[in-house]
Parts: C-alpha cells; sequence; structure tokens
C-alpha cells in the first residue's frame, strides 16, 4: 500500500555544486564521491540539462557505528538558457568530482567595440 | 490526505513503528529531503563518515571529492583512528566569476574513536573515486568464532 509506494519511489541526494563562469564557458562543478563513468548520465531536453550518477560501492554488512553518508544516487537538474550551445557540453569525472563544461553561443558573447 | 485508517501492524517491531510514523508524516509535510541548497544550518564544513563494524573488521568510509592522497593522512593511535586532510578549491576556480557555491573546503580533522578490539597494526586505505576506505582488522580473539562441540 502506501508503504510499498514509498519504497518503490526513488529518492536522490543532490550533489554539492560551484559554478563559476567566464565570458565564454560556465563550469559546474558537482561533487558525486562513489560514482564511476558507467554510472554517470547527462542529458539536454529542451531547457533542462539532467545530471544522474548512480553510486558504484555496495552497501557494507555489519553493524553502522556512525551512519552520516547517503548512499542514495544523485541527480540534479539545471536549466539552462538559450545562450548555452547545446552542442558544447562537455564533461570529465575525477576523483569523485564531475566538471561539466557549457560553452557559451558565440552571438552571446559581449562584443569588443573599438573606438575608430 | 488519505481518509481510510490504516490498519495496525501486528509486529511489534519498533522500526515498524518509526516507519509509520514517517509515511504519516511524509504524507502530511512531504517529504524528509535535504533542501536542495544548503542553508546556514546545514552547511557543511567536513566530511561525512561512514563506520560499520564487520565479523572481522571495522570499515570506515569517507567521503572526500577531490581530494588527493598527498593531501591525507591517517593515524592510529590505541582504537582511535584520525583523519587530516586539506580539501583544495577547484583549480578552475581562479580568476572566474563564482555563480554558486555550495561545496566546502579548506583542511579537516576528525577522530574517531573505534571499538577497542580493533587492531592497530593491520590497517589498509584505499582513495577511490571520492571516498577514503579504512579497514582496520579486529584482532584474532576478538572475531566471532564459531566452535563445533561434539555431544558425548
Amino acid at each position: 500500500m502506501d508503504k510499498v509506494n514509498a519504497q518503490n519511489e526513488r529518492r536522490f541526494t543532490v550533489p554539492s555544486c560551484h559554478i563559476t563562469e567566464d565570458e565564454s564557458e560556465v563550469l559546474a562543478e558537482m561533487e558525486m564521491p562513489g560514482v564511476q563513468r558507467e554510472g554517470l548520465e547527462i542529458k539536454v531536453d529542451g531547457s533542462a540539462l539532467t545530471i544522474e550518477g548512480k553510486r558504484s560501492d555496495e552497501e557494507p554488512k555489519g553493524k553502522w557505528l556512525l551512519r552520516e553518508r547517503s548512499r542514495r544516487d544523485y541527480r540534479k537538474i539545471f536549466t539552462i538558457d538559450e545562450s548555452i550551445d547545446r552542442d558544447g557540453i562537455s564533461a570529465e569525472l575525477v576523483d569523485g568530482i564531475l566538471r561539466l563544461r557549457l560553452k557559451v553561443k558565440e552571438a552571446a558573447k559581449p562584443k569588443r567595440i573599438t573606438i575608430g | 490526505m488519505d481518509q481510510t485508517k490504516r490498519e495496525r501492524s501486528t509486529s511489534l517491531d519498533i522500526w515498524d513503528a518509526f516507519d509509520d510514523l514517517r509515511g504519516e508524516l511524509e504524507r502530511s509535510f512531504g517529504s524528509f529531503e535535504l533542501p536542495a541548497v544548503p542553508g546556514l544550518l546545514d552547511w557543511q564544513t567536513g566530511p561525512l563518515i561512514d563506520v560499520v563494524e564487520g565479523d572481522d573488521e571495522v570499515l570506515v568510509l569517507v567521503d572526500v571529492p577531490g581530494v588527493k592522497k598527498q593531501d591525507l593522512e591517517l593515524s592510529v593511535t590505541g582504537s582511535v583512528l584520525s583523519i587530516r586532510g586539506d580539501k583544495k578549491q577547484g583549480e578552475d576556480g581562479k580568476g572566474r566569476k563564482t555563480v554558486r557555491r555550495e561545496t566546502w573546503a579548506g583542511s579537516f580533522s576528525r577522530t574517531l574513536s573505534l571499538p577497542d578490539t580493533v587492531n592497530p597494526d593491520r590497517v589498509e586505505a584505499l582513495l577511490k573515486d571520492g571516498i577514503l576506505r579504512v579497514r582496520i582488522a579486529k584482532r584474532e580473539e576478538a572475531r566471532k568464532k564459531t566452535v563445533q562441540i561434539s555431544v558425548k
């Protein structure tokens, strides 16, 4: 009944993000310890950029003496605007940190005007 | 909200009672998720740790995303494990405009008191995918043993 439904529903942890930008790109660094390349899924659907990361480590057996870490998979959904080039998104995963680079479209970059 | 009464569980397990309570609260107030954006009270300043005691060893799991091996220092004194480290801010963050920052950086130190059955001479540590795993073996005499007793 209610209990069964609550268990079937997948719950996620929202990874902590550090987002920086300059004129040409936006860099989002997300902390996803326990996720390997194979467990990572990044997709763009319209203005929604979804990042999902499955944990690769299995639950240890025994008596829990301290439990602070989350065992849930990660999910983060960003809303990206038109200035982001959909084909210019690149990602790398190093030591549990996902670095996502979003290129800004040429047309959206600030133009320098030289005074003649 | 659900108006029908739920059947009382026949089990006397206290955890079932907690599950029921949690279910009631979740239906009334929404789920117990941590907020998507960390606020003042849940701002994290150190790594999160799990400690699991198995039959033969004690396993310590520490979330240290982005921390390099050389920036971690571990020591065991008796049954006390200390973990020190330095979590650096991503290099790419320098000279750029920060839009949002939820991650923490800086040095940290955690001291854990483990069960006194651990053997401080047999410790193994492995850093992989941003998780530090420390396995500390239990002393032989502390392990669970099954002794066959023959009935005469």
